[in-house]
Order: structure tokens, then sequence, then C-alpha cells
């Protein structure tokens, strides 16, 4: 398990930044599935589940935020990073008090976001670890 | 002309063929000068009065006050040199020489003091754009050439009773009148033609054709009432038949066309008279000439002064137009900077993808194996998403273009994509979805492209903001382009928001109205103008339901046809 590499799941409506996130991701060696709504990623997680969630504060239909919530509820624990296009502290908040692992600003720094992503994906199986344990 | 200062090391050889230039345009102005002096006086000669030194006008002094009035006063002395030495010229040998240095001294003073006058009280440059300056124009011409009169030979030499013969009050009467007619019949003519005031090649086609049907109806004119039988001319109501064309060239052709006409039939009368036809055939030929000066003056300063106003009044709309476009131009600027924050978010999308594709690529580019067809598509996106950024500000900068107008035919379908490219942000911001229905095949209107922008923009972010309270899904903004009829082509913008005040939709048009808690109040008040100005209209009602629905009817574009705009003088 802790050889195969973390699968991430990239939900973005933005067709280009879901592309480049996925390269950046790739780069760095991370397994991704890119989702263009939440919708979409929430309705795939029937098969392998993803080790973090790159979600994008602000989609039509389900946003970010809507999508955390929709997972909480149903006890199902995968840890996120937030990206949003805007820069507000209320937002961030929310994301974090939503149980966001980060809360990020476009444009992302590769060292930022895959810093963010491999700390989430750490601190998750720490958790799972110690459940197991 | 003043002498440009050369520096030291510059080569001779160009400032040589300048200063020849220079001497060449000079020497031609002296010639062109002389040439038209000596042309003038010798016509003035021609006027003259039987067994008389004084004309019925007299366009040589018209010449020198036009000419010192043109030139700078550092060179009004080679004018008077000039005039002089083509005085000479022109008059009869048998002239005593004490007659032509009088008439010289007295020309030259003459036309001294009254170019001087006109500098200091009509105001240069001499345009007749303006009641004042005509009003003083008006009046320095009827003095000047009166006091002028009084120191003659014309005058003094009879009332000496050196020449018994002539009575010195008829005299008087006739060297006053004949300067009279030279100041305000000749002199305008040259001035305005000599300031180049007329561009003719900057005339439009309408304008020309205009021009050339004012000179044919005074030429009918012309020829009824002064190319026929005394018998027949002599009905006075004849001659009210001129104001007809006098009263639109002074209307439509502004001052330079005024005094042209005027001119032109000062000339057919005086044809006409001197082949004894025409109603001032009288038996006395005294008499005849006072009547055609008598008439003349009757017609000139009037149409000049109607010329003046509609000139003035041309002046106003302008400068209203300036203002509006000014105002247009600051509330535009107000707008991008409302628009500014979503701008700024639009630019976020295609940054991000730079940045992650180029970091993404340089870390490709690290492998051992490094795949160049990933690293080339990587790189195609780069430029993709750039140009998309440059798209974004590009249309920020088109938006934000200087307060100057320019109308064009356009094509509205074109104008509604970019104002919601312009507002895109804003619209997904507010969660708002946009619904268009744009036929294809729609008229062109004929407009500027960037102020119509400003008002697509302003009614699309006014719908959005209106709609802060109304539950997600029902934000909805609908917009449809349809032809109204054959002239009109109507713009609808719904909303699902607030709604206008009710009892009083009209008031979110006047100025400094707002409902938001930013904003000036300006946007749809200026958008208004706009539409005004376009020969269009904009008005805004409630809905049935929810919110509001706001209409902008414009005027179709049709290639041949004639398109009654504000935008008469661009």
């Amino acid at each position: 398990m802790a050889d195969m590499p973390p699968l991430i799941a990239i939900v973005d409506d933005e067709q280009s930044v879901r592309v480049a996130l996925h390269r950046l991701c790739s780069a760095y060696g991370m397994t991704t599935h890119t989702f263009s709504s939440a919708e979409k990623m929430l309705a795939s997680l029937d098969g392998r589940r993803p080790d973090c969630l790159v979600l994008d504060a602000h989609m039509p239909g389900i946003g970010g935020l809507a999508a955390q919530a929709w997972l909480r509820e149903r006890g199902i624990t995968i840890p996120a990073v937030v990206i949003t296009g805007r820069d507000d502290n209320e937002l961030r908040d929310r994301s974090i008090a939503g149980g966001a692992c980060d809360y990020l600003c476009k444009p992302i720094d590769a060292d930022t976001l895959i810093g963010a992503i491999q700390r989430a994906v750490a601190a998750a199986h720490m958790a799972a670890g110690r459940r197991s344990a | 002309m003043t002498q440009a200062v050369v520096p030291f090391k510059t080569a001779t050889a160009p400032v040589a063929s300048d200063s020849l230039k220079r001497a060449g345009v000079f020497v031609s102005q002296v010639a062109l000068l002389a040439g038209t002096y000596y042309l003038a006086a010798r016509l003035g000669l021609a006027f003259r009065f039987q067994n008389s030194q004084i004309s019925v006008v007299w366009p040589a002094n018209a010449v020198i006050v036009a000419s010192l009035l043109l030139a700078p006063r550092a060179r009004w002395w080679v004018v008077l040199v000039t005039v002089s030495l083509a005085h000479i010229a022109a008059m009869s040998p048998a002239t005593p020489a004490w007659r032509l240095a009088w008439q010289i001294v007295g020309n030259s003073v003459f036309a001294t003091t009254t170019a001087v006058l006109l500098s200091r009280y009509a105001g240069l440059p001499l345009h007749f754009g303006s009641r004042r300056q005509v009003f003083t124009y008006v009046a320095i011409s009827l003095a000047m050439p009166a006091l002028f009169a009084l120191g003659m030979p014309s005058f003094v030499r009879p009332l000496l009773g050196l020449e018994p013969m002539y009575s010195p009050s008829a005299a008087l009467l006739r060297t006053a009148l004949s300067n009279v007619i030279a100041m305000l019949l000749v002199v305008p003519v040259l001035l305005l033609w000599g300031q180049g005031s007329l561009r003719l090649g900057r005339l439009t086609r309408r304008r020309v054709l205009e021009a050339a049907a004012i000179v044919a109806s005074l030429c009918v004119v012309g020829f009824v009432a002064f190319g026929t039988d005394p018998r027949f001319a002599h009905f006075p109501a004849l001659l009210l038949w001129f104001f007809p064309p006098l009263v639109w060239a002074a209307v439509r052709l502004g001052p330079a066309g005024a005094v042209t006409s005027v001119f032109f039939v000062a000339l057919l009368s005086t044809l006409g008279t001197a082949r004894q036809l025409g109603p001032f055939v009288m038996t006395s030929e005294a008499e005849q000439v006072l009547s055609l000066q008598l008439f003349w003056i009757a017609i000139g300063p009037p149409i000049l002064l109607l010329a003046a106003v509609i000139r003035e009044r041309e002046q106003v709309e302008d400068s209203l137009h300036d203002q509006r476009n000014q105002l247009a131009h600051v509330t535009r600027v107000a707008t991008a900077g409302e628009l500014s924050g979503a701008v700024a978010h639009e630019l976020r999308q295609p940054l991000t993808s730079i940045l992650a594709n180029a970091q993404a690529g340089i870390r490709l580019l690290d492998r051992d194996r490094v795949d160049l067809k990933e690293v080339r598509e990587i790189l195609e996106d780069i430029v993709r998403d750039d140009r998309q950024a440059a798209s974004v500000l590009a249309r920020l900068r088109l938006f934000m273009k200087d307060g100057t107008s320019r109308f064009e035919p356009i094509a509205i379908d074109t104008v509604v994509r970019d104002a919601l490219a312009l507002s895109k942000s804003t619209v997904e911001l507010s969660a708002v979805e946009v619904q268009t229905s744009m036929p294809a095949g729609l008229p062109r209107v004929w407009g500027d492209p960037v102020q119509l922008l400003q008002v697509m923009v302003n009614l699309v972010v006014n719908g959005c903001e209106s709609m802060h309270l109304t539950p997600q899904p029902a934000r909805r903004l609908e917009l449809q382009v349809a032809p109204l009829d054959r002239e009109h082509v109507e713009v609808v913008v719904a909303d699902r928001g607030v709604g206008l005040p009710n009892g009083g939709e009209d008031r979110v048009f006047d100025p400094f109205f707002t409902t938001k808690e930013h904003g000036l109040g300006l946007g749809l008040a200026i958008g208004r103008s706009i539409v005004n100005a376009h020969g269009g209209r904009l008005w805004g009602e409630n809905n049935a339901d929810h919110g509001a629905t706001f209409h902008l009817v414009l005027r179709a574009h049709h290639p041949n046809g004639r398109h009654a705009t504000a935008d008469r003088h661009r």
C-alpha cells in the first residue's frame, strides 16, 4: 500500500486548469483522476477512493464546500485541499472548519500545491494507521 | 515667419534649401498680392462713375485689409509697399503724382487702422462664426469708410472749390459706400477663402451637391431678377426670391458659404444692371449705382449674422457632444473599476494553468527520458492560455479607450457577445445563468461600438446585481436581439431581480439614482444619453412576475440610406 502512488482527484470546472494540475501532479509521481464537477467526483467514489481531493471552491452546481459537507454527512473522510480564485478570509475559515487541510489561492506554485497534497495524504495515512492499530 | 534656431554642426545644405524654399514662398506671396491688387484696382476702375474718380465698389482696399489681417504685423510694411507699387501700376498714367500719393497714403491709413481696429475689437482670426464678431465687423465696416471718405481728394477738393463740377456730399456718400461694399462683400470672401476655412477636400458629397443646388437657384433667380427687361423686372418682390437660396447657404454651408453666395448675388446684379437689365435700371446712373449698393448692404449683414448664429449653435451642439463623450468615458472608467475585481478573477484561470503547465514541463525535462510530445503539448497549452489572458486585457483596454467617439456600421450581436465576455466573471460570481437568443442575419446598426458596448455591459452587470437576493436556481438573465421592424433592431435584457421602483420605473435613468451600495448611479443615465445620441431609445419596465426588462432600440444601418444621427459634425 505504501509503495503505491497516491491517487489524487482533481475537481475543477475549468478544463485548462484541470489538465494543467493533472500534468503537474503526474510529473510529481502521483496518479490523478480529473473531474469537471463535484457531482461526477462524488458519483465515482464507489471505485477506488482517492487519497486526496483537490477541490475548486467555485463551480456551477455543487461547489467545493458543499462537496465536503456531502462527504462528512456520509462519514466519508478524504483529505481535501481547496483551491480558489478568490482570496476571501471568510471562505478560508469556512473551508478549514469544513475539514479542508489547506486553502490555496490561484495561481498556485508547484511546491505549495504538492506540499499541501503530500501533507494531507500523510496525515490521512497516520490517522488510518492509528485507527487500524 | 520665425527664424529657426539651427545647431552649429548641422549640415548647411538642408538649411540653405530650407531658406531658399522660404524665400520662394515669400516671393510668390508678394507676387500674388501684387497681382490680386492690380486686378482689383482695374476692376474698381471699370466700375467707375462716368467722368468721376469714384467707383461703385473699390475691391482694392478690400485686398489690402484682408492681406493685413492674414499677414503677421511685422510684415505689414511689405504688404503696404507692394500694394502701393501695384496701385501706381494700375492707375492711369495721366493721374497726377500728388493724387496718386494722396490715394496711396489714404488707402494705407484706412486699411491699417481698420485692420488694427478689427484685430482689437472683432478678434482674429475673423471666422464670422460668432454674433459678436459679425456685429463688430459690420459696425467697423460702416464707420471706417465714412471717416476715410472725409479725407480723400474726391471730397476735399470739391469742398475747397478746386473741382467745382462735383458735389462734395455726393462724393462723400459714393466713396464711403464703395468702401463699405468692399468691406462687407469682398473682405469676408478673401479672408475665408484665404484662411482655407472651406477645406474643399473635406466637404462631403452631399455638401457639394447642396452648394451646386444653391448656385443653380441663385443663377435662376439672378436671371429672372437681373437678366430680364426692366419692365418685367421692376416688381420689387422679385428681389426677395434671392433670400431662400441665401438663407439655405447660411444655414447649411456656414459663414464661408454665406459670404460667397452674397458675393455671387452682387456679381449677378452688377452684370445685369451694367447691361441695362433688371430693376435698378434708372435714368440717372448715380441712382442706379446707389440702388445696387443699398441692395447689397441690405442682404449682406443679415445673411452673415444668420450664418454666425447657426455656427454658434453648431458649436454648442459640438461641445455638448464632446462633453457627453467625455462623461461616457468617465463612467466607462468607473465601470471598468467595478469590473476590475472580476477581471482579475478571470485572469487567474489562465495564470493558474500557465504556472502549473510550466512547472510540470520543467519537472518533465529533469527526467532521464524526456517525452518531447508531452512537452510540446504543454507549451501549446501555455500559448493558448496566454492568448486568452491577453484578450481579456485587450477587451478591458478597448473599453477604457479615450473619450472620442467614432461611428461605424456595427454588428449588434458582436456588441452583445463582447459585453458578455467583459462581464463574464461578474456573471459567474453572481451565479447567474445567461440565456441569449440572437438570430442570424441581423441588420447592422450605425453607432460607436465602444459606447454601445458600455451600454450593454451596464445592462448585463445591473441585471446580475439586481438578482443577489434571488434564490440561485432562478437567477437568470435573458438577452434577446431581434429586428423590430425594417428600420430598427431591439435588444431586450430581462432579469429576475428586485425590479424597478414601482410607479417610478424611469427614475433609474436619473443621474445619481442608485440602489447599489457602490456605484455612481450614472450608468443608466449616461446609457440613455448615449442611446439618444444614436437616435435610439432605452427604457425599462417591471416584469409581470419578477424582475425588470430593459429595451434598447437602435436604428438599423442601411448602407446607402441616410442616418440622421448625432455624428453630423464628425
